[in-house]
């Protein structure tokens, strides 16, 4: 396989500046051979693996590495991709935006700084990932849990910054992130909120400093490079007690969303509620191959078999309680009510208790690692995309969002994986369509199948979280709002700290005045 | 000495450990290494790697630690290249000091009782 160059780059040039990062980093730590780029392609890749396809990669191991890093990228005038622990599985892993650009592999950033247990924080660099803080936690007696998302591979800088989800109180990653540093393109070193004070203890307490705050400026961006976040933590609870009901019909989820989403905009419940449809489980679980070998999507007689064996209702229900035995069984009772007024099912609860051993699951603060599954429904060689349209917690737009896009996937011949996670006032909407990496007519329906779910949601006004790097640039032609203002102002921001164009070019359809022109490309 | 002065002595021992405590709270450090710190996640417990193991291999098979076939020019090249379900680690994710003593381990007798 040929690597590509950095884009208006010869041979020489490039060879040029990787001689440079290694004076830097030493030269055991710029990579530039296929074998050892193999570990930054997109794992999951929809299409050829050449389209997001690194150059090299460097490996600086501090701060001060990194600045010098940056410094020489503006020099050589290469485009650098940063990555924590590059596990965006489902929005294009490791892999850049622009092919040809050079990994920033932060991975050997990898300290835990400092755990504040009273004020439940910790404070990590980029390479610290949930498992490793997991770990440390459990090591040191240390009486937090950190909020874990479905799958612990990933990094905490990482997941927070691309706005991810997890499990438990402090589940929106990115609205508990309280204090970073950041390098900015031209190499210099800032530190947000109270941490721009040189002597702060208040630093990862309180998010807004004083004057404009930047953090925002910093998640999904191509604005810096963050070397370490504050991020809070749950202090351990006295009692975890997960209810679960196997809620029987699709047509559930309205009546669900409606009597829950007033339960987390008061506070009854605290933190995300994921409420996914059955085949999350069974994809997790299984093949397709074991339940159905049949063309097209399959049918809901199947389906409806699949659960009767498996006994799932079409939604099945957890839902997480935390804190004082008191008050978490006030909860289950106003969660109970609300619930009965729809079903006469009742909730079964499953509790644990300070002091014992912990359920092996993120909902208890511990990471897994087998939702990876998923990405073999279909063949060894798979992979999956998710599709993250937010909407209203609202029943109509529930449903509606629910029966749009079962009928799109049933139309391209695809299952439908989809969860809705509850936030105070949204629902972050995650649809994971799964496909065969070796078979290019199933490619192409996936594609044809994500243009169209973002077209249909564009036109109801819903716009995607995050996305995939094969998308970045058609979700955010659809924040058009008077003629793309806000990419205006976003390009003209990028501009001004990144005269360059050296970091991460395209991301999140941002694009640096000297690669404006790939806009669109592949 | 009073019973008063007494308490007073203790309640200010007390609160001077309880500040010693607050102190000490605060810590810092480097997460685990070698097997442990970069193979646990998937290779141990309901780990992905465990699961698919089990499932194409059998039970005796799915964990690593209980393994005696594995040798070092295998871990190293699945490791480095990925297998099946395994992605390629990179030599930042899997450093070639740990990689070796991660070999080690695994090509010991008997790693699982370690």
């Amino acid at each position: 396989m040929q690597l590509p160059l950095p884009p208006d780059m010869n041979q020489t040039l490039f060879e040029r500046a990787l001689r440079s990062f290694a004076t830097v980093v030493g030269s055991e730590w710029v990579f530039s051979t296929v074998t050892d780029l193999s570990a930054y392609y997109d794992l999951y890749a929809i299409g050829t693996r050449q389209q997001h396809t690194p150059s090299a990669a460097v490996a600086p191991a501090s701060v001060e590495e990194l600045q010098a890093i940056l410094r020489l990228a503006n020099e050589h005038r290469v485009p650098l991709w940063p990555i924590s622990r590059g596990k965006n599985y489902g929005y294009g892993g490791a892999a850049p935006r622009l092919a040809g650009s050079v990994i920033l592999d932060l991975g050997r950033m990898r300290r835990i700084l400092d755990v504040n247990i009273e004020r439940a924080y910790a404070v990590v660099e980029p390479g610290v990932g949930f498992f490793d803080i997991y770990q440390y936690f459990t090591d040191n007696d240390i009486p937090l849990w950190c909020p874990m998302p479905g799958n612990g591979v990933g990094s905490l800088i990482g997941n927070a910054l691309e706005h991810g989800l997890a499990y438990g109180p402090q589940g929106d990653r990115g609205s508990n992130v309280c204090g970073m540093e950041v390098v900015l393109p031209s190499g210099e070193l800032v530190r947000t909120g109270l941490g721009a004070m040189p002597r702060s203890d208040s630093w990862h307490v309180f998010k807004y400093g004083y004057g404009p705050g930047w953090e925002q400026m910093f998640m999904q961006s191509s604005l810096g490079v963050v070397t370490r976040m504050g991020c809070w933590m749950q202090p351990e609870p006295a009692l975890a007690r997960e209810l679960h009901m196997q809620v029987p019909d699709e047509a559930d989820i309205g009546w669900l969303v409606e009597s829950l989403a007033p339960l987390c905009l008061s506070g009854v419940i605290r933190g995300p509620v994921n409420i996914g449809n059955f085949m999350r489980y069974v994809m997790g679980s299984s093949q397709r191959r074991d339940w159905y070998e049949g063309e097209g999507a399959i049918p809901d007689t199947v389906l409806a078999e699949i659960r009767h064996k498996q006994g799932f209702g079409y939604w099945p229900l957890s839902l997480m309680l935390y804190g004082e035995p008191e008050l978490v069984e006030a909860s289950t009772q106003v969660i109970r009510r609300a619930l009965a007024r729809h079903t006469d099912q009742q909730l079964e609860v499953r509790d644990w208790t300070r002091g014992t051993p912990r359920p092996p699951y993120p909902q208890f603060g511990v990471p897994i690692s087998f939702p990876l599954r998923i990405a073999n429904w279909l063949s060894a060689n798979g992979g999956h995309l998710s599709f993250s349209p937010v909407i209203p917690a609202e029943k109509q737009a529930v449903l509606e969002q629910f029966r749009r896009s079962k009928q799109l996937f049933s139309d391209y011949g695809f299952d439908l994986y989809c969860a809705f996670t509850l936030g105070e006032r949204h629902i972050n909407v995650v649809q994971m369509l799964t496909y065969d990496q070796d078979d290019p007519a199933m490619i192409e329906r996936a594609h044809a199948l994500f243009n169209e779910l973002v077209r249909d949601a564009e036109q109801r006004g819903y716009g995607e979280y995050r996305t995939h790097l094969a998308y970045m640039d058609a979700v955010a032609d659809t924040y058009s709002f008077n003629d793309h203002a806000l990419r205006r102002l976003n390009e003209t921001v990028k501009d001004a700290l990144d005269p360059n164009g050296i970091l991460a070019p395209g991301k999140q359809g941002v694009w640096p005045a000297r690669y404006r022109h790939l806009r669109g490309t592949s | 000495m009073t019973a008063r002065y007494v308490a007073t002595l203790l309640a200010l021992s007390l609160a001077l450990m309880n500040g010693a405590k607050a102190t000490a709270d605060s810590v810092g450090g480097a997460p685990a290494s070698g097997y442990q710190g970069r193979c646990a996640l998937c290779h141990e417990g309901h780990g992905f790697g465990v699961q698919r193991m089990r499932a194409r291999l059998g039970e005796e098979f799915s964990l690593l630690t209980r393994r005696s076939d594995l040798t070092a020019p295998f871990i190293r090249q699945v490791v480095r290249n990925g297998f099946l379900a395994m992605p390629p680690m990179s030599r930042v994710e899997v450093p070639e000091r740990e990689l070796e003593e991660i070999i080690r381990y695994l090509t010991q007798p008997n790693a699982g009782a370690q």
